[in-house]
């Protein structure tokens, strides 16, 4: 099975999140933002899945709201050994903030440990997370999610910000990717 | 701040006299003053030293770098910390690497002693996101025989300490899948509050997507990568989505 984007006729039909459904969502997850944080808070944005997410909840934030951008490098000594780390771009000083770490899609929760054991060590007031996208039945690390957009399932998708091989970020929906079954081996013969 | 991982640990020292010198300076005090506040502060220093890390506040061994401005222009002294914390921060990169591969190669040839492939390329994934792991540490019986004898038991592949949770790959035939959920059922029923997780085939294949991307990765080439990719975005086809609902006018 291999995946790809929506073809102009099969959009509609993959549309798993609309932009008036996502609309609609940013205005409530503000509201439940700021009254979460009637002080203010400094939102942390995991890589540029999130850009978009970002800039359309932060409008919504009605409480004194910063933000910051991190993103994981990576380096390799041999190809067997990849090693992570957090590159925060603007460096804004998170310690003794209330820090909300904001990702597109939260699966299994592994980038979200690796993030927070950073973050941690930079001693904000507080750090929860806020996600777009969540399934809960895939999550396998138990780390709480404080404020999440919508459920989802499974199955991959795109748009409003997330890429599927660098293709489909400017999709204003957020749609699920196309699955073509691999020719069976009597058709290839 | 000693063993913290993102400080440099400075000293910073002058002869007694060009010290004492500054200070009176800097402060106006009378000499005799400011020797003793200099020499109690000194002995302050060595007492914190001493009493809480159980150290000599002149062992070189605790500093990344010590400067003597006696010798040093202040100017220089700083240019020396900032490149100091530059040079710090690539070695941890590398010295963190090396503890991954020291690690790695400690899990693969001397205490573990995984069934399959899989269970080695996950525990590679959970290393790279610093999630600490214990393969198999426990056995959980199931089933026991008229004479107390253990009939069916259950080793699932992961611990992990940090959160209390045990994960096991179902990533083989679909028939073991299903066996072993019935096994972690089991397991949820006769020993409360033990909390096993199954990691799917797909979930499997999506952490192991991100180890090959980190491993092909590299800093050099990521600026790179990510102009290719804003112009990949750039592209547009014929059978452009958006094009026909009309967002492209």
């Amino acid at each position: 099975m291999t995946l790809r984007l929506p073809s102009a006729s099969e959009y509609e039909d993959q549309v798993l999140f609309s932009a008036d459904q996502i609309a609609d969502r940013m205005a409530d997850m503000g509201q439940e933002i700021s009254l979460a944080y009637p002080d203010g808070l400094l939102i942390i944005a995991n890589q540029r899945a999130s850009l978009i997410f970002l800039a359309d909840l932060v409008r919504q934030i009605q409480v004194p709201v910063d933000y910051d951008f991190v993103d994981l490098g990576r380096v390799t000594v041999d190809k067997e050994t990849p090693v992570l780390f957090v590159r925060q771009t603007g460096r804004i000083d998170i310690k003794d903030r209330d820090v909300l770490l904001l990702t597109d899609i939260v699966r299994s929760g592994f980038t979200m440990h690796f993030l927070m054991k950073e973050l941690i060590t930079r001693e904000p007031k507080s750090l929860e997370v806020c996600t777009l996208l969540h399934n809960p039945d895939q999550q396998l690390l138990p780390i709480p999610i404080k404020f999440s957009g919508f459920r989802t399932n499974e199955k991959s998708c795109c748009g409003y910000g997330m890429a599927y091989e660098g293709q489909g970020r400017r999709f204003p929906d957020i749609v699920t990717l196309v699955a073509d079954a691999e020719e069976d081996e009597e058709d290839e013969a | 701040m000693g063993n913290h991982p993102n400080a440099i640990n400075i000293h910073v020292t002058a002869p007694t006299e060009l010290r004492e010198e500054r200070l009176l300076a800097e402060k106006g005090a009378g000499f005799k003053s400011v020797s003793q506040k200099m020499q109690q502060a000194d002995r302050l220093f060595r007492r914190y030293a001493s009493i809480l890390f159980n150290e000599e506040a002149q062992d070189p061994f605790l500093y990344h770098l010590t400067i003597n401005t006696g010798k040093i222009s202040t100017d220089a002294a700083v240019n020396m910390i900032a490149e100091a914390y530059r040079d710090h921060l690539a070695r941890e990169i590398l010295v963190d690497t090396m503890a991954d591969n020291e690690r790695l190669r400690f899990l693969r040839e001397e205490t573990t002693k995984m069934k399959n492939s899989s269970e080695i390329s996950f525990a590679k994934v959970l290393d790279m996101y610093h999630i600490k792991w214990v393969y198999e540490p426990k056995t959980f019986p199931l089933e026991w025989n008229a004479d107390g004898t253990i009939k069916k038991a259950f080793s699932p592949d992961f611990f992990l300490p940090e959160y209390n949770l045990y994960l096991e790959l179902t990533v083989m035939n679909p028939k073991y899948s299903s066996e072993k959920k019935q096994k972690v059922r089991m397991i949820q029923e006769l020993y409360p509050g033990t909390k096993v997780s199954l990691v799917s085939r797909k979930d499997f294949l999506h952490a192991l997507r991100s180890l090959e991307r980190a491993s092909q990765a590299a800093l050099v080439s990521t600026a790179v990568d990510e102009e290719q990719e804003w112009h990949d975005d750039m592209i547009r086809t014929s059978d452009d989505p958006l094009k026909m609902r009309g967002w492209e006018a």
